[in-house]
């Protein structure tokens, strides 16, 4: 229970970073006050200059409230003040890339696109399976097996190579087509956990109840038979999200991933094998991804429903 | 194990790439742009943009046509597909004019030297630390300790582990395959232990105590033969894996092979190439799992009466 709750504290804190990334790093202030006027900049989106030029320009009555990490996660530096791939420092608390970026807020940027990711993945997975899983259990015979079939030939797809194949051979790129492939082979596996779940549920007697009673198959598929398979959904979706998670790391790693200059705990990692290894680009990224990876395993792993 | 049954699963490798390879083709036809303005882009012979003479642009793709047997229309190029899949050939590359094989063949043989041991060693460190923590678990022993290092070995990335490897001083073939093989290894553990587990708590493992074995030879001799048995089952998702994370692991350790060799096709839109990895990747995965089924049945003889 105890590592259970762990892992819903981590799953909270990333959707959590994910969701206030713009707010927790950033070089634009999240209050301001500027020449006797009250400003939040944050909300105003670009509009006059941030970080640096900013704070010159701050009179002796001005300030400003500035997110924790007060760095652009795509502010490149290649000169100047700010030397790339910087260990970290007061100033920049996990050091720079090799374009001088903040590696902090690009970490804390990159935790939105993992989650982003790994939540559309799951969602898109979820909803295939379930469509599928309901098209085979409802009609029967040959489409069962023929959905059957095709489930056991594309969950056995490898998630990396399959995008990196489908990308070359579709010629399209982006964050749509990663989610897409990473969501079919998996959406294939869930659905024949939840088909075997389906199938379960409908031999049961409050199911033959359901029917004597009067209720349509449809009915009792969806009203009665659906509600058993969401403990397998809920694992299913948890086991997609954190595959999403490691698939996303690899294909970013590999140059394949969302495209520049997004920013993703994968493009650390491999900018830490360009760099000589550099610590601050790796243990960070790795550390996020193993977190987040472990804590949808942990939740994916806890105890799940009786037998039907 | 009958010859017929190891014939069924050669022949359905056989079937596994063939329909992998047809389904790439299949796929490229998707893409917007015709295929053999695809096939002249890849050469690096037709400018990015739609810059240049339209003339020339069209002798240079009517050149690629050509050249690749690109005419006619979608269901032709399948259907040329499928006759060179008969045949065994996989064609030229798009980039270069050079035969596939000759791509895929080199690669072929370097992500090998690495995935085989990494293969091997899943199964071996799987299958001992799962015995060992299945057996131990049943005194309250390495359990729990076995199923907290899985669930890390689950979740740490492979490019991750790549680096904390290297860093650590560790640079060859043999540590990438222990990269590789430390995922697998973990699920096989996982799987085993709890196979183990309940073998030792059955009526079984009772009764052949009652006939004299030693508590060794239940675990280590009649609980490995079931163990092989169980794992089955495991064989297609530590293929998939297997293969689709060689692609990671070379990389991170500056190793060619499939994985540099997919990335780099990807990114030029050879098809060719991309459509032979496919048939490749889906007959690695049609084997492996063939020979994890028929290994099951040799271990278990009451697997033998299964379709």
């Amino acid at each position: 229970v105890t590592g259970l709750r762990l892992a819903l504290a981590t799953l909270a804190a990333a959707a959590a970073i994910a969701l206030l990334a713009p707010a927790l790093a950033g070089d634009r202030p999240l209050l301001l006050r500027q020449r006797g006027a009250l400003s939040m900049p944050i909300v105003d989106g670009p509009g006059g200059p941030g970080g640096d030029p900013l704070r010159a320009g701050l009179g002796p009555d001005d300030w400003a409230l500035w997110p924790p990490v007060a760095h652009d996660p795509d502010a490149v530096r290649t000169d100047g003040a700010v030397a790339p791939l910087a260990p970290p420092s007061a100033r920049h608390w996990l050091g720079t890339d090799d374009r001088g970026r903040d590696v902090a807020a690009r970490l804390i940027h990159g935790t939105r696109t993992s989650v982003a990711i790994a939540a559309a993945a799951a969602a898109l997975a979820t909803a295939l399976a379930v469509l599928l899983a309901l098209l085979a259990v409802r009609a029967g015979g040959a489409v069962d097996a023929a959905v059957r079939t095709t489930c056991d030939a594309v969950a056995a797809a490898p998630p990396i190579l399959t995008v990196i194949a489908a990308q070359g051979l579709l010629g399209s790129r982006g964050v749509a087509a990663v989610i897409a492939l990473i969501a079919i082979p998996r959406a294939a596996d869930s659905a024949r956990l939840v088909r075997a779940r389906l199938r379960a549920v409908l031999a049961t007697p409050f199911c033959d109840a359901a029917r004597a009673a009067g209720a349509t198959p449809a009915r009792v598929l969806v009203r009665h038979g659906l509600p058993h398979a969401a403990p397998v959904l809920a694992t299913a979706a948890a086991v997609t999200a954190a595959t999403a998670v490691l698939a996303e790391a690899g294909l970013a790693f590999l140059g394949v991933g969302a495209p520049p200059p997004t920013a993703s705990w994968g493009e650390l990692l491999a900018q830490a094998t360009a760099n000589d290894l550099r610590w601050w680009l790796a243990l960070p990224a790795g550390a996020a991804v193993t977190a987040l990876t472990a804590a949808l395993l942990a939740v994916a792993r806890r105890p799940g429903p009786g037998a039907i | 194990v009958s010859a017929r049954l190891i014939a069924a699963r050669g022949l359905a490798v056989l079937i596994a790439a063939v329909a992998a390879y047809l389904l790439a083709w299949s796929l490229a036809e998707l893409a917007p742009a015709p295929a053999a303005e695809r096939a002249a882009r890849a050469a690096g012979v037709l400018p990015p943009d739609d810059a240049g003479s339209t003339a020339v642009r069209a002798a240079l793709i009517a050149r690629a046509e050509a050249r690749f047997e690109l005419g006619g229309g979608a269901a032709a190029r399948i259907g040329r597909a499928a006759l060179r899949a008969i045949r065994l050939d996989a064609g030229a590359s798009w980039r270069d004019g050079a035969p596939v094989a000759a791509r895929l063949g080199p690669a072929l043989a370097h992500s090998a030297a690495v995935a085989g041991p990494a293969l091997v060693l899943a199964i071996a460190a799987g299958l001992g630390a799962g015995l060992v923590g299945g057996t131990g678990a049943r005194r309250g022993g390495a359990g729990p300790a076995l199923a907290a290092a899985t669930a890390l070995a689950l979740a740490m990335p492979p490019v991750w582990v790549a680096q904390l490897v290297i860093g650590g001083g560790a640079d060859g073939a043999l540590a990438a395959a222990a990269v590789l093989a430390l995922a697998p290894a973990a699920v096989i553990a996982a799987h085993v232990q709890a196979a183990q587990a309940g073998f030792l708590a059955s009526a079984v493992a009772t009764a052949i105590r009652a006939r004299g074995a030693s508590p060794r030879r239940l675990a280590w001799h009649h609980g490995l033969r079931l163990a092989i048995a169980s794992l089955a089952p495991l064989a297609a998702s530590t293929a998939a894996y297997l293969v689709g994370a060689t692609a990671v692991v070379e990389r991170a350790f500056g190793r060619p092979g499939l994985g540099r060799l997919a990335v780099d096709a990807a990114a030029a839109g050879d098809v060719p190439v991309l459509a032979a990895l496919a048939a490749v990747a889906a007959a690695v995965i049609a084997a492996l799992t063939g020979a994890a089924d028929v290994a099951a049945r040799a271990a278990d003889p009451r697997l033998a009466e299964a379709p």
